[in-house]
């Protein structure tokens, strides 16, 4: 990919340049065991908690050490509005539709005596509205009217399949593409290619910045209207694109990990890797994870008339 | 020991470099200095491109920017770079004047070398306090690099030959009245990369260039009025490709000045210059889906151009008193980060990104100086009007105050007060201790960088029969505010953010510390001490949650030691140790379960990521307090022993030196690979021969 090999390029100028030693060490950051809590409420109707604990520095793993007899309930409006019930997998369910708007407050006491408590507002849908796509069907454009709320768009598609019903929601079989761009003028770089779209493909129509599965972008507050258009290789009546509106905390939490991920790209070549001091939002109060919330639009593309 | 690069220890042993010449071997006092109360010790230091030979760079040649790394007050950032945090400010906050040319890309090779040649250099000023208010618009220290005058200087011709540097230098005098003097330098070691790189791999290429240039004319027009012009060009270039993809990385920076001195009468003199100078940062990536032909090209391109017009007055009144007063306007360009996208190259299809910042810098100002047996004192003033753009007006105002009472004929007390304002910002967070090349005006987002200080000190200066002892000692405190940094450091390494105004951030610092020296001066030896004890913080209020962490360059202990000894009148060894504080780093303490960005499980592409992008996207990494875990010190010792031949129509020397005797593997970053951490270390022992020749 177009930025590993340029990292790869300062990368072998600097180890050209020098006599580069890398070498084991001993050394003791100071471990200490955490709960951690991840919950993204969606909405709905049943919402999902995962608790768990951390592991030292360097111990990667798909799972970690479960905790399964956690008291974990739900408030609003300083009202209890659930509590989580653990299931067959080891996660905790609850059956709950959140309120656009409504601040939640999550709170889970462990039997070690351990607390922790996050707080997160569900968000309101961000106001867009699907004006249809170019000849091409590669560039689709929208409208926004003014969002406070942070949101994610990405492209899903199935290739092979054809939709007939324009409101057709998310196939189960629809997976999301790799790259999209978009000419929104609040479009979020962090995770961009540093190529156009398209480019690798050889097509002439990419005029907007490619990025990494994902394009965020900011908020807008003033009053006017904005026109944009999202790039992606998304054909007509197989595909959908969606524009998650998510939460402050979950918004941050995105960002600052999947930014700390393309870090990596070009391990173990990049010394850029060699600098990486960034830790990943947490919004949980005595230990670590996330608790946001999201609320999806999904736009079937298909030929207005 | 893991990996060593054989080229390089190759080089070191057949290496003619120009170091020390032996016509400089005369290391003496009044040579560095005027009188020595015309410099306040213990925040103005001068030195010569001698002096700064006791400095032993990696690749042998003498440095005069990379010796103020051994003087008090300052931190090296990373080893190998030219990082200068000088009482806890940014490498940024610095002014490096040549000639009255401001200096932007002032190194080679990411920070290797300076960009400057040393032999058309007299001496360098280093003042870090009661700077004169004719000089402007930087927020910690001053680094005037003072050109010698082709009228003053006899002529010589001066050739070095080697593989990492090669330099030419010449001095004519034309008539009495006109003299020139030019200075090349370039360097084969892109030519080496370019055919040693096939030696390690056949899937990529490497090449390039890398010069630097001065030209000085003076003219002696009459015997009250001279002038002068200089030249002077600076590039590095660097290519990188594989068959599909590839990479080029520039930074120049090109000026011009031209400068009137009129000795109106014995009390009154005019001086005024003029100069344009263009800084350019470019990088293009291009990307083909087949041999040879571009389907992407991407530009990205940091650009500062500057045009500046000054004069100054000069009285002496006499009794001690004299003062100067001055205009000087200054229009900066800035194109931070400009980028555009060629989607086809048959199509030419373009989507630009294009940003114009200019700003006006309007500046009065004025110094007055009361020198006597008993006293100088010194109070300078620098207002200053700023327009950014069409609508934004900043005012504000340098003051500079020194004074020092000479409580014996060799001991004075010397107390400083600085407000220092800078109206551009070079985006710091690059924990390279580069200064990055994107420099943004000050606006009314990223307001204009302030420090305030305060110094007081001791110092001694005295004869003792054949040798000289100077010493000083004091005490800092600064205040900054207006300190811009990037949040992420990772993601700026090849400056290409075109998003820098979403990734900077504006902040405050604090430092403060005691600084003592020695210099011990004699027919046979020089012995140069410094030492440090300093603490610096920051605050962002979006970087560590907003709370006040301790400055990456923050080394707690900084011990420098320089000696020269002449063991005959044409041998001669020296022996120079650093020692600091480890700088500090943020290390992960733990992993957890991370939640899956969206439909993460159902994308169709991994981009064949390592195994490393994808342990952060499953997992996270909690990371300690930032700034909270110190690195082991910085040791090092250089030696070197130097011979010395006369020929009939010329000198020769030649000298063996050793960089990092002790090889110690001085820590460059730390990290966590697997259940293990890791080390990296560079510049291990690295032993070198030099030859130079001068007819």
């Amino acid at each position: 990919m177009m930025t590993a090999h340029f990292r790869l390029g300062v990368g072998a100028i600097l180890l050209l340049l020098s006599c580069a030693c890398v070498e084991t060490i001993d050394l003791e950051t100071g471990f200490e065991q955490k709960v951690v809590v991840n919950c993204i409420l969606t909405p709905g109707p049943e919402q999902s908690l995962s608790i768990t604990y951390n592991a030292p520095a360097g111990h990667f793993a798909r799972t970690y050490e479960q905790i399964k007899d956690a008291d974990a309930r739900l408030y609003c409006d300083g009202n209890e509005v659930g509590q989580f019930t653990v299931n067959k997998r080891g996660t905790y369910d609850l059956s709950l539709v959140p309120i656009p708007g409504k601040e939640y407050l999550l709170s889970v006491k462990t039997t070690d005596g351990n607390t922790v408590t996050a707080k997160t507002t569900f968000p309101e849908r961000a106001p867009l509205h699907y004006q249809g796509y170019q000849s091409s069907y590669t560039v689709h454009e929208f409208i926004q009217d003014s969002s406070e709320a942070p949101y994610w768009c990405f492209g899903l598609t199935m290739n092979d399949q054809i939709l007939d019903n324009p409101k057709a929601p998310v196939s189960s079989k629809e997976i999301m593409v790799n790259a999209l761009g978009c000419s929104h003028p609040r479009t979020d770089a962090f995770n961009a290619m540093n190529e156009p779209m398209f480019a690798s493909v050889g097509l002439t129509d990419g005029t907007t910045m490619a990025h990494y599965y994902y394009v965020r972008i900011d908020p807008v507050f003033n009053d006017a209207s904005v026109s944009f258009y999202v790039e992606a290789p998304l054909p007509v009546f197989q595909s959908h694109i969606v524009f998650r509106s998510v939460s402050a905390e979950y918004d941050t939490y995105l960002k600052t990990s999947l930014r700390k991920a393309l870090a990596y790209q070009a391990v173990p070549y990049d010394p850029t890797a060699w600098f990486d001091e960034d830790g990943v939002y947490s919004n949980i109060e005595g230990g670590l994870g996330i608790f946001g919330a999201y609320s999806d639009q999904a736009f079937f593309i298909f030929p207005k008339f | 020991m893991k990996r060593v690069s054989l080229f390089l220890l190759a080089l070191t042993v057949v290496l003619p470099l120009r170091a020390q010449s032996p016509w400089d071997r005369t290391l003496d006092s009044a040579l560095v200095s005027a009188h020595p109360r015309e410099r306040a010790p213990g925040i103005q230091r001068i030195y010569s491109p001698e002096q700064a030979a006791l400095t032993v760079s990696v690749f042998g040649e003498p440095d005069l920017i990379r010796h103020i790394s051994s003087l008090p007050g300052v931190s090296q950032g990373m080893e190998g770079t030219m990082g200068l945090f000088v009482r806890g400010s940014d490498t940024g906050s610095n002014r490096i004047l040549f000639d009255g040319i401001p200096l932007y890309s002032y190194s080679h090779l990411l920070g290797m070398m300076s960009a400057i040649s040393t032999d058309i250099i007299r001496q360098v000023d280093f003042q870090t306090g009661g700077v004169s208010a004719q000089y402007g618009n930087f927020a910690s220290a001053l680094i005037n690099l003072v050109p010698k005058s082709s009228l003053q200087e006899n002529s010589e011709t001066r050739i070095a030959l080697s593989p990492y540097l090669s330099s030419a230098y010449l001095s004519r005098k034309v008539s009495d009245s006109v003299g020139i003097q030019g200075a090349v330098r370039t360097s084969l070691i892109p030519v080496i990369g370019h055919f040693a790189l096939p030696l390690f791999t056949k899937d990529y290429s490497v090449g390039g260039a890398l010069y630097d240039a001065c030209v000085k004319a003076d003219w002696q027009a009459s015997p009250r009025q001279h002038l002068d012009l200089t030249v002077y060009s600076s590039t590095d270039a660097f290519r990188f490709s594989n068959q599909f993809s590839g990479l080029e990385k520039t930074w120049s920076e090109h000026a011009a000045k031209t400068g009137w001195d009129f000795h109106a009468s014995e009390r009154l003199s005019i001086r005024s210059r003029a100069y344009f100078l263009s800084f350019i940062s470019r990088q293009t990536f291009h990307q083909s889906h087949e041999l040879d032909k571009d389907y992407s090209r991407l530009h990205i391109q940091n650009t500062r151009q500057e045009a500046s017009a000054e004069s100054i007055a000069e009285w002496k009144f006499g009794n001690g008193l004299s003062a100067d007063a001055g205009l000087s306007y200054s229009f900066c360009r800035f194109l931070p980060s400009n980028a555009k996208i060629v989607a086809v190259e048959s199509d030419r299809k373009e989507h630009s990104r294009k940003e114009d910042l200019c700003s006006h810098l309007m500046s009065l100002f004025g110094d007055i100086e009361f020198r006597s047996n008993m006293l100088t004192a010194k109070a300078g003033v620098r207002p200053t009007l700023c327009l950014v753009g069409p609508s934004r007006t900043l005012v504000d105002c340098d003051l500079k105050t020194l004074v020092q009472v000479y409580l014996s004929p060799t001991l004075a007390a010397t107390l400083s007060a600085d407000r220092m304002v800078q109206y551009h910002h070079t985006l710091e967070g690059l924990p390279l201790g580069w200064s990055l090349d994107t420099q943004i005006p000050a606006s009314e987002a990223f307001p204009q960088e302030r420090t305030h200080q305060l110094y007081t000190g001791l110092s001694y200066d005295n004869q003792l029969g054949r040798t000289r002892l100077r010493t000083s000692a004091g005490g800092y405190f600064r205040k900054m505010s207006g300190l811009v940094s990037y949040l992420q450091a990772t993601n700026t390494f090849l400056t290409s953010d075109v998003s820098w105004d979403q990734a900077a951030e504006i902040g405050q610092g604090q430092s403060r510390g005691v600084e003592c020296s020695a210099e011990w001066t004699g027919p046979r030896h020089e012995v140069n001490l410094s030492y440090t004890l300093s603490k610096t913080d920051r605050v962002y209020p979006g970087i560590n949650e907003g709370k006040p962490f301790p400055f990456k360059f923050d080394r707690r202990h900084i011990f420098n030691l320089e000696s020269l000894y002449r063991v005959t009148a044409r041998q001669h060894a020296s022996f120079s140790l650093a020692w600091s504080s480890g700088n500090l780093a943020s290390l992960p303490t733990s992993v957890y379960e991370g939640e899956l960005p969206p439909y993460w499980v159902r994308k169709s592409d991994s981009y064949g990521f390592p195994q490393e992008v994808i342990q952060n996207i499953y997992s996270r990494q909690e990371i300690m307090e930032k700034n909270s875990f110190r690195l082991p010190d910085y040791f090092r010792i250089d030696v070197s022993y130097t011979f010395c031949f006369h020929h009939k129509k010329s000198d020769s020397e030649l000298t063996l030196s050793v960089y990092n005797v002790t090889n110690r593997h001085n820590p460059y970053a730390i990290y966590n690979e697997g259940w293990e951490w890791k080390q990296v270390s560079i510049l291990p022992i690295l032993p070198s021969v030099r030859w130079a020749i001068r007819f």
